[in-house]
């Protein structure tokens, strides 16, 4: 399955690129595209993508399939059963504090 | 200049809905509008933010409209020179050439680094799209460096607590049903605090109900006055107190909820000699000790029969103890008598309200509300800046949460409440929603923190814990991951190389704080704002507009549109009542020029050329999913987003037009939304053993950076107590401690140029004064009415009129809030009352890196001023150590 993600926001913090193109096999799940993401991309970026022991969405990252918000429950549930063949990714970095 | 003329186009006589923001609150207003003319703000009944309540803030509001030194055209100085007194030359421009100034030098920046950009909106503008629309637009040009402006003057310390403990940004006591509240320096009820007006009225119904107060701060403040007991106390002292209190019930009374401990927080939990939880090498899981069969388990295990809270274990080799074991051991070292020496309060007075309060938690109880029965422990602290506003906060703030923790005290009646941690939506849409959830080991998660929605963001939410990495934002929240923001990026700017930052940031948004005031030593942050192009948005030409290039006119709270000015939690009351939602609306065009800066923010968007990415950011900030998602880089306005963000919360019938007409959306919150604790399987901590693991990895990087300001020794699981810098500083010569103190009739800085607010400070005894206690000013040979000079032993000196008072701690002086204003161009405000930023020192040692958090003290001594130094220009000098520079 091939995935083009785009991706909006504080890019230089995580891939700073209008899109990237990942290829996964079927029955991938976007835990295992942010995985491949942290591959392909370091350290670092796997930091961003994930929370410190590896299991959560990191905190500054959103995403969204498709044009709809997925939230962190989704992480585990295949691409291809979120409404298209070819699902659209797009993978935002926001950050967004207040208080003293 | 502003004339106050009469519109001629509009000949009504309306009352119209709309929020209040003359403080953060928020409180649901009416405005009565008569021939285009505002002629009265009331309280909006209909709304439980506020329940129809007012405070003088919001009835001056008016003035604000009406002021005629507010800015209505864009403006740039003409002199190069940045100073304190040095006036900029401002030439009014147009909006053409601001405009064009910014988006070429935004265009550069992003083409090189858009990191370059840093951004403050102000706490004022709290709100969806006061506040958090600079959020976004930073996040959206692609820098991380926005920051709150908030300074020494938010809760950030009790914000992280609250997350972690309450799965909410704030907390506020259950006022229906508790019976014992004690309060550490929070203005709740009496002169501040989180929904001043709604819980004015829920503190006066709860006091006469009989719910005893007892206030501990070093001054007879506007809640301890009306209190059955005033503690005074040493400032920075306050997680003495607490730590001795924690053993008079931990250890000599016994007397805590551990039922409660073993089903709802981490106390069971086994620790090994390392500090860390014991896990079960199969899974990683921590585990618990359990009794009924003496085997070790998974913290979720459903044979679990009674975990053990005592002891000493042996578990898969290890020798272990559950977590609650350390607590009471680290409680144990402190006796009343030692806090007695720390505190100056006395060692009977800190076990008695130890005994009396952990008594009254009812331990054991339950109520039925609503057909449900719960546990009831109406015992609550409720705690705030007066006593956390100091180095060493996140231990100090710990022990007061864990005060509420071991009586059960907490998200059940009669307790500590956080501030809706729990909503499953409006009826007709299940939207907006949010819950804790539990996260990596069983550990509360919030839902929704600091104002965003489900199933958005949780950006920088205290749990799960994020890896510290090397740092690349100014703010340094990559590196210190545990913390907010506050005045942390002042102190990386002037280290830029030390951290390894790979840019220099080049531009600076001040969207309307005055962080000349805000952020804490004046002088330190005028040097961080000269090392960028600022460009400001402001009512008024204030203090920080002197170090400014550009100041843009905003429009005031009663000129422009904000869809839930509350956001989804933030200044909402807590306990049983409604869910409100509501709108700020334009009653008036604004004066002049002058427009509104989140406007401003949509046209920059799209003339720099990513309007697609702030739509985006957008959209996962209010959880816009379609019909009502903003799409691709449509320049939507102001209008159209809120009218998408009504219709996705509330349904396509509750637009824009709908809430400018009905103002409100309010349904009842259900008994387990309110009292949510029982109703969830997440654990809250009250041993946080990750920020052992984040506070050996921040040591690690500084050691690479070879950064040694940062102390990381209070990244510790427990609390505990250690002087604030204010405390070390003092000696003979400096023997007193400076504190501000708040009056219910200011809101921070900007609130001295209100003119109705003025007058009221005019006939109060404390808003312009200098407080002193009696017996000291009388060893001082120092009267009412006497002008002085205070001189801090680390920071700079302030001016002011002393005033002789009983109500305060005789080692300590106090200013009102935020006055002693210079600038040429507020003259309601300039002149009246002290300016007390000028004595805090602003440095790492007096920095928690934990939670951000700064000494707001200082080491001070008194002087009589000169006759010659009453016309004195600014009324403050910039310094240190006694060596003062002019101004």
């Amino acid at each position: 399955m091939d995935v083009t993600i785009r991706l909006f926001g504080i890019r230089r913090e995580l891939i700073d690129r209008p899109s990237v193109e990942v290829s996964l096999p079927e029955g991938a799940t976007l835990r295992n595209l942010l995985e491949t993401l942290g591959d392909r991309f370091g350290e670092r970026v796997r930091h961003q993508l994930f929370s410190a022991d590896g299991r959560h969405l990191g905190d500054t990252i959103c995403l969204a399939v498709n044009d709809h918000i997925v939230a962190e429950e989704a992480l585990d549930t295949p691409l291809k059963d979120m409404g298209a063949d070819q699902p659209r990714v797009s993978l935002s970095v926001v950050f967004a504090i207040a208080g003293g | 200049m502003i004339q106050m003329v009469k519109d001629e186009q509009t000949q009504d006589d309306a009352w119209i809905p709309s929020a209040c923001a003359v403080c953060f609150n928020q409180c649901s207003i009416k405005v009565h509008r008569k021939n285009g003319v505002i002629v009265k703000i009331e309280g909006n009944p209909d709304s439980a933010i506020g329940m129809g309540r007012l405070c003088a803030k919001g009835m001056s509001g008016i003035t604000m409209v009406y002021d005629p030194n507010r800015l209505t055209a864009p403006v740039k100085r003409t002199n190069p020179k940045k100073d304190f007194n040095e006036d900029p030359g401002w030439v009014e421009i147009s909006w053409e050439e601001a405009l064009d100034t910014i988006v070429d030098k935004m265009k550069k920046i992003k083409d090189d680094d858009p990191r370059k950009l840093v951004g403050t909106p102000t706490v004022l503008g709290n709100s969806s799209f006061g506040y958090w629309f600079i959020n976004l637009f930073m996040s959206g040009f692609g820098s991380p460096n926005s920051f709150s402006s908030n300074g020494h003057q938010c809760g950030n310390a009790e914000h992280v607590l609250v997350g972690a403990m309450h799965g909410a940004t704030t907390s506020m006591p259950d006022l229906e049903f508790c019976n014992y509240l004690l309060v550490f320096g929070a203005g709740i009820g009496g002169h501040s605090y989180y929904a001043f007006t709604s819980n004015a009225q829920k503190m006066a119904d709860a006091r006469a109900r009989g719910m005893k107060l007892v206030v501990v701060d070093p001054v007879l403040n506007g809640v301890a006055e009306k209190a059955d007991e005033w503690v005074p106390i040493r400032p920075g002292t306050d997680g003495a107190m607490v730590m001795a209190m924690l053993n008079v019930i931990l250890n000599e009374t016994g007397h805590f909820d551990a039922g409660y401990l073993k089903a709802h927080t981490n106390a069971p939990y086994l620790i090994g000699s390392d500090g860390y939880y014991v896990r079960d090498p199969d899974g990683g899981k921590p585990l618990m000790w359990d009794a009924a069969d003496q085997t070790a388990k998974h913290y979720d295990d459903p044979s679990l029969g009674d975990p053990a809270l005592e002891g000493v274990y042996t578990a898969h080799g290890k020798e272990c103890r559950p977590a609650f074991v350390l607590l009471k051991q680290r409680a144990a070292a402190w006796t009343v008598e030692k806090a007695a020496e720390i505190t100056s309060v006395p060692a009977d007075t800190i076990r008695r309200i130890a005994i009396e309060f952990s008594q009254a938690a009812s331990i054991g109880s339950t109520i039925v509300l609503e057909g449900r029965e719960l546990p009831y422990r109406p015992v609550c602290v409720t705690y705030f800046k007066g006593s956390h506003a100091h180095n060493h906060a996140w231990l100090t703030c710990l022990g007061f949460e864990m005060l509420c923790e071991v009586v059960g005290a907490c998200d059940v009646p009669g307790g500590i409440l956080g501030t809706n941690p729990v909503c499953e939506g409006h009826p007709d849409t299940g939207m907006p929603n949010w819950a804790p959830w539990a996260g990596p080991d069983g550990l509360l998660a919030p839902g929704v923190w600091n104002g965003q929605t489900s199933p958005g963001l949780r950006t920088a939410a205290p749990y799960p814990p994020r890896t510290p990495v090397p740092p690349e934002r100014v703010t340094l929240s990559d590196l210190l991951s545990t913390g907010m923001s506050g005045h942390i990026p002042v102190l990386a700017m002037q280290n830029l190389d030390g951290f390894k930052i790979p840019y220099t940031p080049e531009m600076l948004f001040v969207i309307g704080p005055n962080i000349i005031y805000s952020l804490g030593n004046p002088e330190v942050t005028a040097n961080f704002m000269k090392k960028m192009f600022t460009v400001a948005s402001k009512l008024w030409l204030d203090e920080t507009t002197y170090f400014a290039d550009i100041v843009l006119p905003d429009a005031c709270y009663l000129e422009r549109l904000d869809p839930l000015p509350n956001t989804i939690t933030h200044h909402h009351p807590a306990g049983r009542g409604n869910f409100t939602h509501t709108i700020r609306q334009p009653i008036l065009k604004p004066p002049g020029q002058a427009r509104y800066f989140s406007e401003v923010m949509l046209e920059l968007a799209d003339r720099v050329g990513f309007r697609a990415d702030f739509n985006n950011l957008m959209n996962h900030f209010y959880g816009l999913n379609p019909p009502y998602a903003l799409e691709g880089d449509v320049s939507y306005t102001c209008e159209e987003i809120a009218d998408r963000l009504y219709k996705c919360y509330f349904g396509p019938e509750r637009g824009l037009e709908w809430f400018k007409e009905n103002g409100v959306v309010t349904w009842k919150k259900k008994i387990e939304e309110v009292y949510w604790k029982p109703f969830r399987h997440v654990r809250a901590p009250i041993y946080f053993e990750w920020f052992k693991k984040t506070g050996e990895g921040i040591q690690a990087i500084l050691d690479e950076l070879g950064v040694t300001e940062i102390d990381t020794s209070d990244y510790d699981p427990l609390p505990d107590w250690k002087p604030c810098g204010a405390l070390l500083a003092k000696d003979e010569e400096y023997d007193l401690q400076a504190v501000y103190h708040r009056v219910a009739h200011h809101q921070f800085s900007y609130t001295f140029e209100n003119p109705w607010l003025d007058e009221i400070s005019a006939g109060d005894p404390y808003t312009n004064y200098v407080a002193i206690n009696s017996e000291t000013a009388k060893r001082k040979g120092i009267k009412t009415g006497d002008q002085v000079w205070i001189k801090s032993k680390e920071a700079g000196a302030s001016m002011g009129e002393a005033k002789v008072v009983e109500g305060i701690h005789p080692e300590v002086i106090a200013v009102a809030n935020n006055g002693g204003h210079w600038s040429k161009y507020t003259p309601v405000a300039t002149g009246k009352g002290t300016f007390f930023e000028a004595l805090m020192p602003m440095d790492w040692a007096h920095t928690d890196p934990v939670v951000t958090a700064m000494d707001a003290d200082a080491a001070v001594k008194i002087e009589k001023a000169p006759k010659e130094d009453a016309k004195h220009p600014t009324r403050w000098l910039p310094g240190i150590g006694g060596k003062f520079r002019k101004i």
